[in-house]
């Protein structure tokens, strides 16, 4: 459905492709062909309920992105003036869309593994680019359109009719902004860092702009706070004219109204910006990035970097020591396999980058959220800061972390080696769910530990040690939740499934659900608190003998109970046979 | 054309294993001894990969027989995977790893002591010119070395029967022929070896017994000597498409040809 409405779109937009200067058959081709792959497990033409339900995680994305144009739509209705009130809301849009685009849209942006098949075909640097633009574009249009369900209801009703297609337009160029600044970023990194450090730095981008667009999110939520209790006239401030999102406000501004100067200079620079970033990324961005990528898929083997490990670096070093046999997880598993899996698990976590790239930018939330928790009040730092010690607003920072915990979790199944999981299959496992629990050992250990440790050391340092139960609580608790996700839906073998955008996007919806649970803990965690302490300790007592129990259980999980993607890819292949 | 074997270390009967509704293999019983090499061939598409699949745990769901060293593939695969070594056709690893942190994973699942199976996998990698590989990423390495990780991967454990599709890919000339004779000192020992490949000189000089399969059958059983007699041909190459082709070769060839200068489309 959704590839025939592109295609035809497509082949209206033929001639305009035509007179760029681009093989419109070869991207119409391009487009056709990665559609109908995302939509698709690897192997899996066979069962078409698979291809369905990565439809379904599409759907449940839109359907989640629709809602959340619900906020936007409040904030657009109870702004003081439609600059303010636009302004806003295309804030929120930049931050959201920008989001998407980091997260799950990157991995089109630099996807190289279809290199070794386009690059020996004719397809001309700028075609190739353009295509792989407009592949994201189809998937940013949308987020676009589920986002603007809500706003253009609550616009039109605001200013009438021609608030649809001063909308659509307006939404258009932010869009173009954004995949060219992306690009832009992407194509500076691959000058600067060559072949595999590009691909490591990504990492840490990632992560740092998810950060410090969450915290724009952030800001803008205060801002629009403010807007309500005393009004911001941006019509005033020198710095309105930095905003990227009162660029495209102000056009609304003046069809709305009357066009002030202001409204007129915005207006210019979004008009400006968005053919300057559209010529950028058609002229320089796309074609240079592509030849970097090319580049980086060429050196991508890094066979001219191939460090060798050193015995610190290596997991199973042949040298014993604390350290060692915490790598290897000895003291905390329970027979040779789960000890296999744990050290497994652990090498990878750290090196495998698809594993990284989604884990780091959670792990970069975790401050920003507590952070957002703590100060979002309207008084001012200092007061908050005093009256920090007697609230229990302890809570948010212990169950943040436990929110955060399960997302690692379900990272772990991707992996761009996915198909590498074969080996579960050969070797002799007593049973499956002994390398499920070895992983998520691991996984806890080392990424969840830490953090917890970070967590309780601050909490017990702000609100003294009196608060000690409900740390220990939210630790026991934390784990519970983690293990039920593991044993549930979390019942798949670590670095086996491939990661697919269109699924992917919409991870989301599954995860609602197991985030749900640890602040569903922390709710009913925060009133027993307060109104029976003794009975924190109780639970606590009864809590560790409870995440024993359900590691057991989860380690008797069976192989027919696991989903296995490469298995299923193996007993597909029959081209082969 | 049967074999008959005294104790077999695998048992074949009338396997059958179907994709939805084609049937990769239909019907195969066979025989394979202790430190028996035995060639399995076919072209592209005969059910060789499901076959092999089956009798290493990888698939359940077949219908007919399937033992290997005593143990029922369908009630016992644990047992079966313990005594196994297997290298996949073209298979991938894990790029982030070293062969030593793979080996230690891998050897670890079996039981093997660390110590072990350090000593063992570095020596062995080592045996096929691969000293320096041992704790690099396998991501930088080429086919060829990741070929070599997949066979130490597979024969660490010393199995009792080795499974092998197409283990030379990428194998320089050295490690073709040291590897030829690994396997044949090994069958010498007792271990048995079931052997995949589309090469046909490698298959006809290395394996005692030959199995030629086509549409998931058995068409031929037996030494290349009677094979050679079977079919009338000189080389396993024309044996091998005597029995599995209708068309000669030849016709084939010529009409490939034909096709691309029919229709005027020309680079």
């Amino acid at each position: 459905m959704l590839k025939w409405v592109v295609l035809r779109a497509m082949d209206l937009l033929a001639p305009v492709f035509r007179s760029a200067g681009l093989d419109d058959s070869t991207l119409r081709a391009f487009l056709d062909v990665k559609l109908t792959m995302d939509n698709r497990r690897a192997g899996s033409a066979l069962y078409r309920n698979v291809d369905r339900k990565a439809n379904n995680a599409l759907w449940m994305t839109m359907i989640m992105y629709t809602l959340s144009g619900g906020i936007f739509a409040v904030i657009l209705s109870r702004s003081t003036t439609l600059l303010a009130g636009m302004t806003l809301l295309f804030g929120f849009m930049m931050v959201l869309l920008g989001m998407s685009l980091i997260a799950d849209l990157s991995t089109v942006l630099l996807d190289t593994s279809d290199f070794q098949i386009l690059l020996p075909l004719p397809i001309d640097g700028k075609t190739l680019a353009v295509a792989r633009i407009l592949h994201v574009a189809v998937y940013l249009g949308l987020l676009v359109l589920s986002l603007g369900v809500f706003p253009l209801i609550a616009g039109t009703s605001r200013m009438g009719a021609s608030f649809v297609p001063l909308f659509l337009m307006t939404s258009l160029g932010i869009a173009v902004l954004l995949v060219s600044a992306t690009q832009a970023i992407y194509a500076f990194g691959l000058e600067t860092l060559k072949g595999e450090r590009f691909r490591d730095a990504v990492v840490y981008l990632q992560t740092f702009m998810v950060a410090f667009l969450m915290l724009s999110y952030f800001v803008t939520m205060r801002l629009s706070d403010m807007d309500v209790r005393i009004g911001i006239d941006l019509s005033r401030a020198w710095w309105v004219y930095l905003l990227p999102p009162a660029w495209f406000a102000a056009p609304f501004d003046g069809v709305a109204g009357s066009w002030s100067l202001t409204d007129i200079i915005l207006s210019t620079l979004a008009v400006v910006m968005t053919l300057a970033a559209l010529l950028l990324l058609l002229l320089v961005f796309g074609p240079r990035y592509h030849r970097e990528v090319a580049d980086l898929s060429v050196s991508g083997a890094g066979r001219q970097r191939n460090r060798r490990l050193g015995d610190e670096d290596s997991q199973f070093s042949a040298h014993p020591g604390i350290s060692r046999s915490l790598r290897n997880g000895r003291p905390l598993t329970r027979s040779p396999a789960e000890e296999a899996a744990f050290g497994f698990t652990w090498a990878m976590v750290g090196r495998d980058r698809e594993f990284r790239m989604r884990t780091l930018p959670l792990l970069a939330l975790i401050p920003i959220y507590i952070l957002f928790f703590l100060f979002n009040s309207q008084s001012s730092l200092s007061e908050t800061l005093a009256g920090l010690r007697e609230s229990d607003k302890y809570f948010y920072i212990l169950y943040v972390v436990a929110y955060m915990a399960p997302a690692s979790l379900l990272s772990l199944r991707y992996s761009t080696n996915w198909q590498a999981a074969w080996v579960y299959e050969v070797l002799p496992f007593q049973k499956a769910g002994e390398v499920l629990s070895g992983a998520v050992k691991a996984v806890v250990v080392r990424f969840y530990v830490p953090i917890f440790a970070a967590a309780a050391a601050a909490v017990v340092y702000v609100w003294g040690i009196r608060v000690i139960d409900d740390v220990l609580l939210s630790g026991t608790a934390t784990l519970v939740a983690i293990l039920l996700f593991s044993i549930t839906a979390g019942r798949r073998y670590p670095f086996s499934e491939e990661f697919v955008v269109a699924r992917g996007a919409g991870r989301s919806g599954l995860l609602m659900i197991f985030v749900f649970l640890p602040v569903m803990f922390g709710v009913i965690h925060s009133i027993i608190s307060r109104r029976a302490p003794l009975l924190v300790w109780i639970l606590l007592l009864f809590s560790i003998p409870a995440v024993g129990w359900l590691f057991r259980r989860l380690s008797q999980v069976e192989e027919s109970q696991v989903r296995r993607q490469a298995a299923r890819a193996i007993s597909r292949s029959n081209s082969d046979s | 054309m049967t074999f008959v074997v005294d104790d077999p270390i695998i048992k074949l009967e009338q396997l059958v294993f179907s994709y939805g509704d084609t049937r990769a293999v239909d019907g195969i019983s066979l025989d394979v001894g202790s430190g028996e090499i035995l060639g399995y061939i076919g072209p592209n598409g005969a059910g060789k990969t499901t076959t092999v699949r089956i009798l290493v745990g990888m698939l359940q769901g077949f219908e007919g027989e399937a033992f290997v060293g005593g143990h029922d593939l369908r009630t016992e695969p644990l047992e079966v995977k313990r005594l196994i070594g297997y290298v996949p056709e073209s298979a991938a690893l894990y790029e982030s790893l070293t062969p030593q942190e793979f080996f230690t994973f891998v050897a670890r699942v079996r039981g093997m002591n660390d110590d072990v199976s350090q000593l063992r996998s570095r020596r062995l990698l080592e045996l096929l010119g691969m000293k320096e590989g041992y704790d690099q990423r396998i991501s930088g390495f080429s086919k060829g070395m990741r070929q070599k990780v997949l066979l130490v991967a597979a024969m660490l454990h010393n199995p009792k029967v080795l499974f092998l599709d197409e283990p030379l890919s990428g194998l320089d000339a050295n490690s073709v022929v040291t590897f030829k004779e690994v396997i044949q000192q090994l069958a010498d020992r007792g271990r048995s070896i079931f052997y995949c490949s589309h090469v046909m000189d490698v298959v006809e000089r290395v394996c005692h017994r030959i199995v030629i399969i086509s549409k998931g059958r058995i068409v031929a059983d037996g030494t290349f000597e009677e094979l050679q007699q079977m079919a009338e041909a000189g080389s396993l190459e024309h044996i091998f498409t005597r029995l599995t082709s209708d068309e000669s070769e030849e016709q084939v060839a010529s009409r490939f040809v034909e096709v691309l200068f029919e229709d005027g489309f020309d680079a």
